[in-house]
This record gives structure tokens, sequence and C-alpha cells, in this order.
């Protein structure tokens, strides 16, 4: 088997037996990197860091161009920071290098993580590994890509309103979104940073587990990070996980693509054969969820975008004044998603509106989390497509804003209850990915985990080829 | 409305850009209006995803940056300073 | 048409800690521009603020020396606006849930009712140049507490005694050393007039830029002149922010009413709800230093009269070092004597003055040596008993050897003595100033002038 059809765990272990060297390793994956042509990476690795010992010995990473790498440029994809250089790393990437984790290079995505197909990059769109045509999805579509096309073996993204799992969803891979609080947010570019969550995304769920067991737990630097433990999930999973039962939130669902749900009714069909229970749930307020999540994250990026004000570092455009020179930089930085973000974002916070639009959206936010909450009592995990479409040809929502939302429209609630939820690869339709996403309780990324696993290995859904 | 948000913002927009953005946004803007429909009578905010309790740093002086990290991403810099136009009053 | 004036005040206090209210930057005057800074708080991307304790405890003892009532979850927020001193574009500071409440303070006799205390961050400082702005992120993220006054202050004078009493409060709890001077407290008083025995408050005025406590007396009562000139011509005060300007004395508009800022307030998302448990508060309070109202009301009890009680309260320092003499006195109205009175800015080690004291009270020297040995202890450093043996300065009292002296000064001024003797008391005075002289001012003048009388018969 070639290098670059490892796993990661497994590239891991031969390293340790003396099979294969780091050098071998990383040359591989870097020849890969360097000669694609979905353009995944905006930055590769100059080198190598020095080998270490540990748990991700010599495993290469791609790293989601909005999470910090001392001593690389960190552009989240826009031209305001297109010539930022970090000045420190952040706290997952000191844990990975610490276990021996080795960073191949910043990968492509959507600017400031704002979008669901890649198009919103200042580096140019990523396309689809299984259509050059097609959208890899976003916003951490050069990491999904990257991972779909052997390009590395795990990337790291983050995933706001579902811009881990939608990707891993399109490029057909398994993509974690870990509970909020799980994975230190030190050091990742923040765009809406109560539903801010880094993820992983891998071709296995073993990789996916191994990793979070390096980077999850409390970070004094993070007040937000929680001292939950962290278990050995790469051992955990191994465990049996029994039957479980699923919810299918029948509202949520029913605007999909008819090509999804009938995929979908299949794939639940076989959790069934494999004893699993399905059963219908209902969710209410399934139709607020999108435009509560948008408020949200718009009027918290309006507030974390404000720092872009060409005085420190990033883009300067000059002026007469200070102001002027701050309104250029931002005019000129920013691409049209982002501005029209920050617009609607600086709208539902300002004066006489607040209430009606962020107030309200913070007041549902707590309706739509009990009732998550509570649905989550009487099943295991919830049960949906991860995208209600297939992967869409480059252009075709890039000018309609709320047609690229819907995307989103199965992954945000994850976000907005701070629940782990993972995309797992369904197969194929008409020859491009799908996937469906599992989303678990609160902190319980050992069940979700386990039970993704041995779908992995029993279900038919492994992608070694 | 867009003038404001520009000022408040701090954001100015093109011609073109202006009458584009402001039609989006006020489409986004009367989407999320559904959100109204919700009876959130005596519903509590959520702020923060989870209830936990704010950790609290000793007092004691850590690593500041290096000096050449500082300005290291600094377009206006003059000696110890980072340097920009003045202000004007607005 | 008689006019009266209603101030309220909102101070910036910046406390005294190690590190910065959110980073672990040090906190350091003098240091060169730019020293002190780190990504969090140059506001660079990924980076997340983590709360300073000791700001918090600060906060909390303020909150609680002004009666506050204190919340018990108190919640951050940010406050968003663009300024190239603020690192990233919002201030994190609290809006709803400040940490105190609803407080008072007496200044002199007067209850001031207190609005809010709570914390925020400081922003950077500006060093205007030219056509250019010079920024120093060492001051950014210094902690402040914000205290607003509920609009009971009625004068200027009502104004600074305020000030005072605040600045005296704050260095007694330790948690600032509230200079004016150095930025280290600032005051924005919002001012407006109406006609005396009028109930509805007249339209307010911010002023800003007031550095010492002069500006702060001036630049109110010109506000107040300037508002009583508009209303008495018919005219109406608009709502406006003005500065001060220091070099013309007059307060000039920075903003008017239609251009005030909406600073998009929110609840900070990377700081979860500080929560001030029932045991924080309790350790706080049992920590709490002695308040200035209640040193003074200690020092009359100990038997100082009001006046030195009150200088030894406004002037923590001198009090403080006036607790430690007089602990080693047990003479607490003579101590505050010496302290008030003989010490200027170099104050001797404790148990050097209480030496003097002690000395001059058991006959051992003369008041005045005592007042040089004193001068000499600060002067070289040498201990009071040393300087007292090499100098020989031990006071006389031996009635014999004074006895030998009265009657030397006796032989010395013969004329003085014949009208003494016939009656003249008061050369008495004359021939103690005399013995003394002869004595090298060691005779014990209590015991020259018994010596005196007893000879006179």
């Amino acid at each position: 088997m070639e290098i670059v059809n490892l796993f990661g765990w497994e590239i891991k272990e031969k390293i340790e037996r003396g099979e294969i060297s780091e050098k071998e390793v990383f040359d591989a994956f870097y020849e890969r990197a360097s000669s694609s042509s979905l353009n995944t990476f905006i930055t590769l690795a100059e080198g190598r860091e020095e080998k270490k010992e540990g748990k991700l010995r010599g495993i290469p990473f791609g790293i989601k161009d909005n999470i910090l790498v001392r001593g690389m440029k960190n552009t989240c994809g826009s031209k305001i920071l297109h010539d930022f250089i970090a000045p420190y790393d952040a706290t997952c990437i000191e844990r990975l290098k610490k276990e021996g984790g080795v960073i191949l290079g910043k990968t492509n995505m959507d600017e400031f993580a704002m979008g669901s197909s890649n198009e919103y990059s200042a580096f140019g769109p990523v396309k689809n590994p299984f259509d050059p045509e097609r959208v890899p999805g976003g916003s951490s579509g050069g990491s999904a890509a990257a991972v779909a096309n052997l390009e590395v073996p795990i990337a790291l993204g983050s995933d706001t309103g579902g811009s881990v799992r939608q990707p891993a969803a399109f490029c057909g891979v398994f993509g974690l979104k870990p509970t909020y609080g799980r994975i230190s947010r030190y050091g990742l570019v923040a765009f809406a940073s109560s539903l801010d969550q880094i993820g992983i995304i891998a071709r296995t769920v073993k990789d996916i587990a191994l990793t979070l067991e390096v980077i999850a737990g409390y970070d004094p630097m993070d007040s937000t990070s929680s001292p939950e433990g962290v278990p050995p999930y790469s051992k955990i999973i191994e465990e049996p996980c029994g039957y479980k039962t699923l919810g299918v939130p029948e509202e949520l669902i029913s605007g999909c693509d008819e090509e999804i749900l009938n995929a979908f009714q299949r794939t639940l069909e076989i959790l069934q054969r494999l004893g699993h229970k399905i059963v219908r749930i209902t969710l209410p307020h399934a139709k607020y969820y999108l435009p509560t999540y948008e408020i949200i994250a718009m009027a918290e990026a309006s507030s974390n975008l404000a720092r872009y004000d060409g005085v420190r570092y990033g883009l300067r455009v000059e002026g007469e004044s200070a102001e002027e020179i701050i309104e250029k930089t931002r005019m000129r930085g920013f691409g049209p998603e982002v501005k029209r973000r920050i617009m609607v974002g600086t709208y539902v916070l300002s004066k006489g509106y607040r209430e009606e639009y962020y107030g309200k959206a913070q007041r549902v936010r707590t309706i739509i989390k009990e009732e998550l909450e509570e649905a989550l009592r009487e099943v295991d995990f919830i049960i949906t497509p991860t995208a209600p479409f297939l992967p869409f040809k480059l252009g075709e929502r890039k000018e309609d804003p709320i047609k690229m939302y819907l995307s989103d429209v199965f992954t945000v609630f994850a976000n907005l209850a701070g629940l782990p939820a993972i995309s797992i690869p369904g197969g194929r339709i008409n020859g491009l990915p799908w996937g469906f996403q599992v989303t678990g309780r609160a902190w319980d990324e050992e069940n979700l985990l386990t039970f993704a696993y041995h779908l992995e290995r029993e279900g038919g859904w492994s992608l070694r080829q | 409305m867009i003038e404001k948000l520009e000022k408040l913002a701090s954001l100015r927009l093109g011609e073109e850009e202006r009458k584009k953005l402001l039609e989006d946004v006020k489409e986004i803007l009367h989407w999320v209006e559904i959100l109204k429909e919700v009876d959130t009578e005596g519903v509590l905010p959520t702020t923060h995803p989870f209830l936990s309790s704010l950790p609290l740093r000793e007092d004691k002086p850590g690593v500041s940056l290096p000096d050449e990290e500082i300005f290291k991403n600094t377009k206006g810099r003059s000696g110890r300073f980072f340097k920009i136009r003045r202000p004007g009053w607005r | 048409m008689e006019f009266e004036a209603v101030i309220g005040m909102e101070l910036h206090v910046q406390l005294k800690t190690e590190t910065k209210l959110f980073c672990s930057c040090r906190v350091e005057f003098g240091a060169p521009p730019n020293k002190n800074v780190c990504p969090v708080c140059l506001g660079m991307p990924g980076v997340l603020p983590v709360l300073n304790k000791k700001a918090v405890e600060h906060a909390l003892r303020v909150a609680i020396a002004l009666n506050c009532r204190i919340n018990r979850e108190s919640l951050f927020a940010r406050k968003n606006y663009f300024y190239p001193d603020l690192p990233k574009g919002y201030q994190i500071t609290q809006y709803t849930t400040p940490i105190g409440w609803n407080g008072w303070i007496d200044v002199n006799g007067k209850k001031i009712r207190i609005k809010r205390v709570h914390l925020e961050e400081e922003s950077a400082k500006t060093v205007l140049e030219g056509d250019y702005a010079y920024i120093d992120f060492n001051r950014a993220g210094i902690p402040l507490v914000e205290i607003v006054t509920e609009p009971d202050l009625t004068s200027p004078g009502d104004a600074v005694q305020f000030v005072k009493t605040l600045q005296t409060l704050l260095r007694y709890l330790g948690v600032s050393d509230a200079d004016m001077e150095k930025g280290q407290l600032r005051c924005e008083p919002n001012v407006s007039v109406r006609r005396r025995g009028e109930e509805k408050l007249g339209t307010r005025r911010e002023i800003k830029n007031l550095n010492s406590i002069r500006s702060l007396e001036r630049g109110i009562r010109y506000e107040i002149d300037q508002q009583i000139k508009i209303l008495s011509s018919g005219g109406e005060v608009e709502r406006a922010t003005l500065l001060w300007d220091e070099k013309e004395e007059v307060t000039r508009p920075m903003r008017m009413k239609e251009e005030e800022e909406d600073y998009r307030y929110f609840p900070e998302p990377d700081l979860p709800p500080l929560l001030l448990t029932e045991d924080f508060i309790k350790e706080i309070r049992k920590t709490m230093p002695e308040l200035p109202h209640e040193r003074k009301e200690r020092l009359i009890k100990e038997g100082l009269r009001e006046y030195d009680a009150d200088i030894l309260t406004r002037d923590l320092e001198r009090g403080r070092y006036y607790d430690e003499v007089v602990s080693l006195t047990s003479d607490p109205p003579e101590t505050a004597k010496w302290v008030i009175t003989e010490l200027k800015e170099k104050f001797p080690p404790a148990r050097e003055l209480a030496w003097i004291i002690n000395a001059v009270k058991e006959g051992k020297i003369t008041r005045n040596a005592g007042k040089e040995i004193l001068k000499e202890v600060i002067e070289k450093g040498k201990p009071a008993e040393e300087i007292v043996k090499e100098k020989g300065m031990t006071q006389v009292s031996d009635e014999e050897e004074i006895r030998k002296l009265v009657e030397q000064a006796f032989e010395m001024h013969p004329e003085e003595k014949e009208r003494l003797f016939s009656g003249e008391r008061k050369l008495v005075g004359f021939f103690i100033g005399e013995v003394m002289k002869l004595s090298g001012r060691r005779a014990n003048p209590g015991v020259v002038k018994r010596m005196i009388e007893e000879m006179l018969g």
C-alpha cells in the first residue's frame, strides 16, 4: 500500500516499528499536496519539525488557515490577513506537536469561516475531489478535500454552524464537531465565539478519536474550555457498542432533496438490520434553528471582526486620518460575504433593534437547547442527513446568501446547543459523496465515536480503498 | 440605514457594493423575522452554551511578546510605537 | 433668578495589580513603549481573555467600602466602537450586572449615592504629534474600576471633596494610588443646572479631560456659569460631551447629542458569568483594611484631638507611621504631636522616634534636645541612643548640680538677682534660660524652676 493511503494511526505504528521513516511520510504527503490541482492548501510547511515520540508520531496534519501555527502564515482566507504571520501556537497545535504530530500546511477556507462552499476564499475556491466543477463544501473545504484526496491523513477544521461536518459530507470523509468547550479555542480565529468549536476530519473514526484525545481538555487560556475529563477515545471505541436508539426529526429533514432522503432511508434500514432502533422524534422549533443561528453568529462576528483595522497588523490602506484608514482597510480587506454578515450583525445589535433581533434569538436559543436536550433524554442519538443536497456546482449558490445558508440547515442545531456531532460518509449518489450526521449528548463523544467506529467497520462505510 | 451601519461597522462601501449589500441585508433581516412567531415570554436568554463559572487567574506576571514579534506584522511603525495618521474628532 | 447645579460623577480608577486584567503582561510605570504587550492585549487573532483574580478582589473591596449591594453573578459585556487605541474594536466591561450597585459614601456628613461599581479594561495610550498618533499598548488592558454616582453633588467644592474622600478611601483599600496627574484616577462629571425649587433636572453635559483637582473644580465652575448664562438669556442647554481645555480654561464640545454613540453592548461570549461565592465575599470582607472614617473614630477614642485625628487619617502614610510609633510609646497625644509637627517627608524608623519620645517623657533628655536628636537620626541614620551618648546630651536632673548652676547664674547677673529677690517674679524665666545655657541645654527645666523657687523661699 502506498504511504498516502495509510490512516494516521497506521503511519504512527509503522514508524514505530521502523517500517517507514518520518521523512518518507512527510515527503509522500508533501509531494501529493504540492501537486494537487484542488487548491486545498494556502501555505505548505517549509520543512518538518524535529522528529518526536508520541501518540501522533510522524502523522502529518492539515490545519485550517484560521488555527494559528507559530511562524506560519495565517490568512483566514482573507485579504485582510494575507501576510499575517502567527506569533504563537494555538493550544491544540501545541498539543499536537507535543505528541509528535507534524504540520504539513494550512488549508484553504471560506473567508473567516463564513461560507458553505469555499467560494468565499480570497485565495480562490477549493474544488471537490470527486468532481472539480463542484464545491467541496465549507467553510473547512480545504481540510475536507485534502483528506479525501489523500493529501493528508488528518485535518483540523472549525465548525460554527456545520463547517467541519458539511464539507466532510461533501468530500466523503468523517468529520467531528465535539461538544462546545471540549477543545480549547485559544488560537482559533473567532467567528462566533459562543458557537465556534475546533473539529477533526479524517478517513477513519480511529484517527479522529486519537486526535481528539490529544487536543481535547481544559486550557487555562480559554475560560470556556471544560475541565471535564478526557478519556482515551482511541482505545474506548474498540469496545462493544451495544444497540442504540436513534431519533429521526421529521420536521427538520422534510425539506431535504429527494435523492438524499432516499439514501438516508436506506441508511436507516441498514442501522435497523444491525440491531439499532429507529424512532421518530418531534422538534417543534426546527424551522427556527437556522434564523436563530444566523442572528447570533452574525452579531458575534460583527464584534469579533472589529479588530481587523490595520493599526497593529494585517492589511493597511493609507488615508488622511485614522478613521479613514480603518474604514478603507476594512473596505478593501473584507470580501462581500464577510461584509454582509458584519452589516447584518451590526444591525441586530444596534440601538432599538437589539432586543427585537439579537435578544429574541438568544431566548429562542434557550428553547431550542431545551428541546434538543429533552429529545436526547428519549434517544441516544439524533440522526439526520448532514446536508440537504449534494455538492453543488461552483457558482450555483454564491450570489444568493440565503440559498447558501440553507446548506447548514441540519448542522446548526448542534452548535446552538453545544452538542457533539459527527458526519459519517454514506456512500455515493450519482458518483457524488453524501453523508449523514449523528448527534450525541453533551460531553459524550465517547459513545458517539464508538458508535461511528462500529458503523465504519460493520456497516460497510469504511473508506479503505 | 446602510450609512449608519457603515459608520458603526467602520466599513465604507463602494456605490455598487452598497446597493447590492443593502438588498441582501434587507432580505436576510426579512428572512429571520420568522422568529417573532416564537413565544419567548419568561424565557431567559442563552449567552453561553453551558453554565459554568468563570475561572480566575492568579496575579502573576507571565511572558510578554519578544520585541521582534511585536511589530512583525505591523504596517505603520515608528521606533517602539505603532504609528497611524491622527484621528480627527468625529 | 436663582439657579442650582446638579452634578453626578463618573470615575475611572486604575487598579494596583501586578498584571493586566485579561492577560499576564506586567503593569509597570515607565517601561519602554510596547514592552509589556502580548497577543492578548494587542488583540491578535485567536486570543481569549482570562480574568485576573486580584482585580476582582480589588473591585469587590471598592464595592464593599462604598456600601454597595453585590451581584453574586456578574456578567462581562462587550462595548463596541472603533478607535486606534482600542485593540479588539471592543472594550470588555460590565453592563447589565456590575459587581456592585446601589451604594453610598459619606462626604463631610453628606450622603452621596453610588449607582454602580464595575470592572473594565483600559485602552492604550496615544501620543499625538503633528499629523500622527503614536500608540503604546503597555496601558491597554490595565484593570479599571468605574464608579458612577447619582447626581447628588451641588457645587464644584462638593465635587472636589467627593473626589478627595474617594482618593483617601482607595489608598486605604490599597487598590490604587489614585493619582490624578498620573491618570490613575480620572473624573468625568456631568453637570446640569435648574431653577431653584424646580424638580425636573436640566439637560446634563459631561466634561472630560479634567486631569487635576484644580481642573475639576474650574471645569465644573465654568460649565455651571455657561449653563446659567444660556438659561438666563432664555436659551436651552443642548446635550453634549465637552473637553476641558486646561490652558484656556474653557470647555469645548467633543460631540453633540445627535452624534451619540451606539455601543452595541452584548454579553461577552468568551467569559462565562463571574460567580462570587459567599466564601469569597466573606474572605474579602474579613480582610478589609480599616476605612478612613473608622480610623478617625478610633484615633479620637484613643484621645487625640479631632484636628490631629483628621490629619492622621487623610495622610495615610503618616497615619500608619503614627500607629507604629504609638504602639511603642503608649502616649497617643504626645506621639501625635511629634508625628504631626516634627516630621516632614522622611520618617525615621518608628522605634527611634519612640525612644526619643519616651526619653523626653522620662526626663532623660529635654524636648529641645529630642528635636535635635530626631534631626540627626533622620539625616545620619544613626540610632538616637547612640547620638545621645556621643554628645552627652543626657538631661541633668540632679538637684545639687542644678543648684550650683543657679548660683553661678546669680553671680553672673547680680543686678537681675537683686530685682528677682525684691519680688520681680517674671525674672524666673530669665534665670531658667541662663541655667539652660550654662548646662548646654541639658538641665531639666522643671527642676531648674523648682530650685530657683526654693532658693527664693
